[in-house]
């Protein structure tokens, strides 16, 4: 009941009227929800400063994760909005009065002789925040403009409410639609590398978060080994430099893996960091490290609750992958020297091609073969040559890069993709292996010997356009240095095509 | 048949004070009458609320064609491919050197090579004093002019009554948000010191010549010229304190407090007289410190979205935003200052010691935080720091060795920071 002290009754059913008209107005804007909450709470406050014609309203909204009251929005007499951008941290002191109210411990607080009041804004036992309205200089008695405010924060209480409950189903729908197109991408692919690149774009796309990077065990070794990174701006490399012992006290990451308590980071940043485990029956496969910290959004516990449901499947999917990639690798190695086999080559080659066609790049094809092998066949025996062919791919992988793809041609030849390795560059890296080779010391059954290799290679766009063009050009230089002495490297472009 | 009309999308943040809503639209009307063809629509968000928003957003791709960005946020946004590299549209058009420099910098952050925003007004921080207390002291403005003269001042008028009113020399803000980075800034420039090295890698703020610009601020809360009890008050609330409840003799504020409290200052018409207002405040630049005369120059700058549809009817907007009869109009009624030298000018022409005060802010000692993706986050841990420290003195607990400790504990998190 508003007091009607100082006022004639005709005057008194007329404000009532109006106050009535302005509360009813305001609870209609708080059904549009298609117009979103902030324009309901400008138009509510606008109605309340008008029928208060007081100095300022400020509506503050309690935030869980800071733990503090931020002005949502506030308006001044005859101006429009003000918007405040205050905020202020909720304890239980005593003295702070507005926190009491929040908390409701008392039901309002004035101050400043009675010029100021705050008045909760809640639903049921539901809190929401405070409207704290400056009087300024009015005459009219303090009761009559707490029972208006009161009427007010109601309104507001109400209306709130019932639209963090519709955002809150709207984003039920949203998560549930996130999380299907998510399975889907995983289940679209069993490739490792495919699965890893799907799980750390869901992240940044899907759930939202600024930045991921993704680690996983290494039980041979006993490392937690970076794999890849990916963050909202685009980037998506790997971090495999990134390698760490498993021992407790290395950082937060390893002790996340080990199970280890991990000392949080101090102050509001800590919400902006979070790491996950990836763990498949009771075992921990890595972590995700998962980072806020461009965008300076706080990680919510809802944040977390998609994490921790995403984590559960990404774990197990990455198990697949890497127990898919290890059978898959058994029927594309070469049982005698563990590279990969011809047909696997050709696949890859095919594949390489595309891409450096994509981004522009370049790609070479060596071809390499032990000088006089029959030799060794004829002299010592098979089993000789055979461990002699171990030995030379083991060689030879030593002397490649990590991304460089080897495989068996067939007999005593071999096959190496250099992908974004350039004509001008192939000179030197054919004559670093040959010299490799050479100057290696091998013991095949108590003997000990040396040998030389001969190399052909053709580089692609300048030297061939295709799988198979690739192939003949990079064996007609094979070929080409087989004739011309051995123990040397001949390029395609060094021959007419 | 007549062409369908594009509708442009633009995000604005509310001006303290004025009905931003409205005020946009009738601005935009002048743009509209010029493009019959396109439509514009507006919302409008709090400051507060209005970097979340935005970054739902970007992450949804779900954003409008046009954002307004405040000046600290322009290199985050661009770290986040949200906004669309203007570079070559600015070199086209010629525009960059109609702005001073200080509202261009965060347009143009130095770690992204490329122009993102274009300045729409500014903010600068000013020292805004009330005459009748100095004069009681029989002080002149000098008396604020270098660091030593401005704590002296304090000291003088701290706690003398006026019209049966007892005052504090000074308000500070005391709530936990970036309004006590704004306090602090200008006091580590102008000692020479700054929040992180020049290459933004590492921070520097807890360094000797930055620690003595915090020390000395602290120094003059910690002697009770400002007052740190009693309610937390917003920035919009401090103002009323000193201009109308007038509890204080000086006050730092940004110069949108010139056309709230001073009525008519920004009257370019002949006939114009000053406010009465005018008469009792002044406005001052910053104290001076060891390393000369530094500033907070924030304010507000206009972006392309990376995912508007319509960006070449989007920059034609912004080029009317930054024309000079837009700039003019717009500033003129929500109390910002413009960014393009030739309205600056125009709108301070009046030859009286504010204006060429709030000019000197801007074109002499304007200057705005480091332009590193990060500073969002960096600036959380610095708000953090020197809360605590405002929490020290006010336990009477404050001691230089604390405020090192902290500032250092402050300067190892954010280094970690951007070691991540």
């Amino acid at each position: 009941m508003i007091s009607k002290k100082g006022h004639s009754h005709a005057d008194d059913v007329k404000i009532t009227s109006r106050h009535s008209e302005l509360l009813r107005n305001t609870a209609e804007a708080f059904q549009q929800l298609e117009q979103g909450m902030d324009y309901a709470v400008s138009v509510g406050l606008k109605n309340l400063l008008e029928d208060l014609d007081c100095h300022a309203i400020h509506l503050y909204v309690y935030h869980e994760i800071t733990n503090f009251l931020e002005c949502s929005q506030a308006i001044g007499g005859g101006k429009g909005i003000i918007v405040g951008d205050g905020r202020m941290p909720v304890s239980d002191k005593a003295e702070d009065k507005i926190s009491q109210v929040y908390l409701g411990k008392q039901d309002y607080t004035l101050w400043d002789n009675d010029t100021n009041i705050c008045v909760a804004v809640k639903r049921l036992q539901d809190r929401i925040g405070v409207l704290v309205v400056d009087r300024g200089a009015t005459k009219r008695p303090v009761e009559e403009d707490l029972a208006r405010i009161v009427d007010f924060a109601n309104e507001f209480g109400l209306g709130i409410y019932n639209f963090r409950n519709y955002l809150n189903s709207e984003r039920q729908r949203s998560r549930f639609l996130t999380f299907s197109k998510i399975w889907v991408a995983m289940a679209s692919t069993m490739k490792y590398e495919d699965i890893l690149s799907v799980i750390l774009r869901s992240v940044i796309a899907e759930l939202k978060f600024d930045r991921v990077k993704l680690f996983l065990v290494d039980k041979e070794n006993n490392l937690l080994v970076g794999s890849l990174v990916a963050d909202v701006r685009g980037v998506f490399q790997t971090i495999e430099q990134e390698r760490y012992p498993l021992k407790e006290g290395v950082n937060r990451l390893v002790d996340t893996i080990l199970g280890k308590e991990v000392p949080k980071e101090e102050g509001e940043i800590s919400k902006l960091i979070f790491d996950m485990p990836l763990e498949v029956k009771g075992s921990r496969i890595g972590v995700m490290a998962i980072e806020n910290i461009f965008s300076r959004r706080f990680i919510s516990l809802e944040d977390i609750e998609n994490i921790k449901i995403f984590a559960n499947q990404a774990a197990l999917t990455i198990e697949n992958a890497q127990l898919f990639r290890k059978i898959e690798e058994l029927s594309i190695q070469d049982g005698l020297t563990g590279v990969y086999v011809l047909r696997h080559m050709r696949q890859r080659l095919e594949e390489e091609i595309a891409r450096a066609d994509r981004f522009k790049e370049n790609l070479t094809l060596m071809i390499i073969d032990v000088d006089d092998f029959k030799k060794y066949n004829d002299t010592y025996g098979h089993p000789f040559g055979d461990k002699l062919l171990q030995q030379f791919a083991g060689a030879l992988m030593k002397n490649v890069r990590g991304v460089d793809l080897v495989g068996r041609y067939g007999g005593d030849e071999f096959l190496v993709i250099f992908p974004r390795l350039s004509q001008s560059k192939s000179t030197e890296v054919g004559a670093r292996i040959i010299q490799a080779i050479r100057d290696a010391k091998y013991t095949i059954e108590d003997k000990k010997i040396s040998f030389t290799v001969s190399i052909g290679m053709a580089t692609f766009p300048d030297d061939a356009s295709s799988k198979e063009s690739l192939i003949k050009r990079s064996d007609e230089a094979l070929y080409w240095a087989k004739q011309h002495g051995k123990n040397r490297v001949c390029l395609a472009s060094e021959i007419s095509g | 048949m007549s062409k369908q009309k594009t509708t442009l999308k633009i995000w604005v943040m509310n001006n303290r004070g004025y009905d931003t809503p409205q005020i946009t639209q009738t601005e935009i009307k002048n743009f509209l009458n010029a493009h019959p063809n396109l439509d514009v629509e507006i919302s409008v968000f709090s400051w507060s609320q209005a970097w979340q928003r935005i970054i739902s957003a970007i992450k949804s791709k779900e954003t409008p064609d046009i954002f307004q960005t405040g000046t600290g946020w322009t290199v985050t946004l661009s770290t986040l491919n949200a906004l669309m590299d203007i570079t070559d549209r600015v070199k086209k058009a010629k525009i960059k050197e109609k702005f001073f420099p200080a509202s261009w910098s965060s347009c143009e952050p130095k770690s992204l090579k490329g122009v993102y925003a274009i300045p729409w007004f500014v903010d600068i921080r000013v020292l805004y004093y009330r005459k009748d207390v100095l004069k009681k002291k029989g002080l002149s403005e000098l008396c604020l002019s270098t660091w030593e003269s401005f704590e002296k001042t304090c000291d003088q008028i701290n706690g003398i009554e006026i019209e049966g009113k007892q005052i504090t020399a000074l308000r500070v803000p005391v709530l936990k948000d970036q309004g006590l980075v704004h306090g602090v800034a200008p006091w580590i420039w102008s000692s020479g010191g700054d929040f992180l090295s020049s290459d933004g890698r590492q921070a520097t703020f807890h360094k000797r010549e930055a620690f003595e610009g915090i020390r000395y601020y602290f120094n003059l809360i910690q002697k009770g010229y400002a007052p740190i009890t009693g309610r937390p008050y917003t920035s919009g609330m401090l103002a009323d304190e000193f201009f109308l409840n007038k509890s204080c003799g000086l006050f730092f504020e940004g110069s949108w407090a010139t056309s709230v409290y001073l009525p008519g200052f920004f009257d370019t018409s002949s006939t114009a007289k000053e406010s009465e207002a005018s008469e009792k405040f002044g406005i001052a630049l910053l104290p001076s410190g060891p390393a000369g005369r530094s500033t907070f120059c924030g304010g507000s700058n206009l972006a392309i979205s990376n995912f508007s549809n319509h960006p070449d009817e989007a920059w034609e907007l912004i080029k009317f935003f930054s024309s000079v009869e837009s700039q003019l109009r717009y500033c003129k009624t929500i109390g910002m200052l413009p960014s393009v030298v030739e309205a600056l000018d125009f709108l301070l022409k009046k030859d009286n010691p504010q204006s060429r005060v709030l000019k000197d802010s801007c074109q002499k000692f304007g200057r705005d935080y480091p332009q590193v993706p990060l500073w969002a986050s960096i600036e959380m841990i610095i708000v953090e720091e020197l809360f605590n420290v405002l929490q020290l003195i006010k336990s009477k607990q404050y001691t230089e060795a604390r405020l090192t400790e902290g500032l250092n504990k402050a300067a190892e998190r954010v280094n970690y920071l951007l070691s991540l």
